[in-house]
């Protein structure tokens, strides 16, 4: 399909696909500081207070990520980051019911017309994937690059030069969306409409009139 | 190294070595000689005054200036401590587990809501 798998001696390059890198979550009402003296639970808004570091346990779950780091970083910077990978069924939830080619079709070539959120994996036994997968824009890991070298072996194939040129630039678009209110130039009519999908939404002045 | 003890080995000098030349009496008697005598040997002389005078003209002993510092870490890190309240480390990783599974539920939950959201492709088709 859409991959090519270089060999361990190439460079780690933006599009690259590994997996069983560690995934953690953590939380910060709930900081497990781990000390000489035991174990405790607290709010990190109090442990940050005392500027000190301090050691913590956290979980990890080993997932499939894909490199975001452009090239020109990722040969000297200290460290990498990566979005993780995990079913598309998953990562849009639209498409739990889809089963015809053709509304899989219109589901997967959105990305013409919205900027989603996600970035479409075709299944290939080759890369490992057997059902189809996401990139998860929102989930990245930031892993230290010379370690993730060293793992070279972990990374299971790469975007070819047509995916890897739509994923470089599906990205850059995610992370340079525009933030706005979108219900601003709605009539009253089109936000009342609006409205029924999204009560907690606040009107500005013009639309009060 | 103890101050105090530099100054009694930079005190053995080759003076300090000679023999006592004081007569040396067992008797009763005699104990005001033998009090003299004492006062007049160099070598102790040396140790006495070095001992007598060094608490008060030699450095800070670092020993002790590090175990006063030691004492002000530990003092700082059992403030420290009391962040938070202290759990079992079984119950810690139980917690830990519980925060990655929560997160993950989440992240679902998020997709859910936004799939009901904007464009319904499925109605189109």
């Amino acid at each position: 399909m859409i991959y090519d798998f270089p060999d361990t001696s190439k460079p780690i390059r933006q599009g690259d696909i590994f997996m069983g890198l560690p995934r953690i979550d953590f939380s910060l009402n709930n900081i497990l500081v781990i000390s000489e003296v035991g174990q405790r639970i607290a709010k990190w808004v109090d442990i940050s207070q005392n500027d000190e570091p301090v050691n913590i346990i956290v979980s990890a779950r080993p997932v499939a990520a894909i490199v975001a780091t452009q090239d020109c970083d990722s040969i000297r910077s200290r460290e990498i980051t990566l979005c993780e990978i995990r079913g598309f069924r998953d990562v849009e939830k639209k498409s739990k019911d889809i089963s015809s080619p053709k509304r899989w079709k219109d589901l997967i070539t959105q990305h013409a017309r919205i900027n989603q959120k996600w970035f479409y994996l075709p299944p290939d036994d080759k890369i490992g994937f057997s059902e189809k997968m996401a990139v998860d824009f929102m989930v990245t890991l930031r892993l230290p690059r010379v370690e993730l070298e060293e793992l070279r072996d972990h990374r299971i194939g790469r975007l070819n030069p047509t995916a890897d040129e739509h994923f470089r630039e599906r990205i850059s678009e995610f992370f340079r969306r525009y933030p706005y209110d979108e219900w601003y130039p709605l009539d009253r009519d089109e936000l009342n409409a609006y409205l029924k999908d999204y009560p907690e939404v606040k009107p500005f002045p013009w639309q009060n009139a | 190294m103890n101050s105090a003890s530099v100054v009694g080995f930079q005190d053995l000098s080759p003076t300090s070595q000679t023999p006592a030349t004081i007569f040396w009496s067992e008797s009763f008697w005699s104990y005001p000689e033998k009090a003299i005598g004492f006062l007049n040997n160099t070598e102790f002389n040396g140790y006495f005054s070095s001992l007598a005078i060094s608490p008060i003209t030699v450095m800070p002993d670092p020993w002790l200036q590090e175990r006063v510092y030691r004492n002000a870490v530990v003092t700082v890190l059992i403030y420290k401590e009391v962040i938070g309240h202290f759990i079992s480390r079984s119950e810690a990783l139980r917690i830990a587990r519980q925060i990655l599974v929560h997160a993950e539920q989440e992240r679902l939950a998020i997709a859910e809501f936004e799939a009901t959201k904007g464009i319904q492709w499925g109605d189109q088709i």
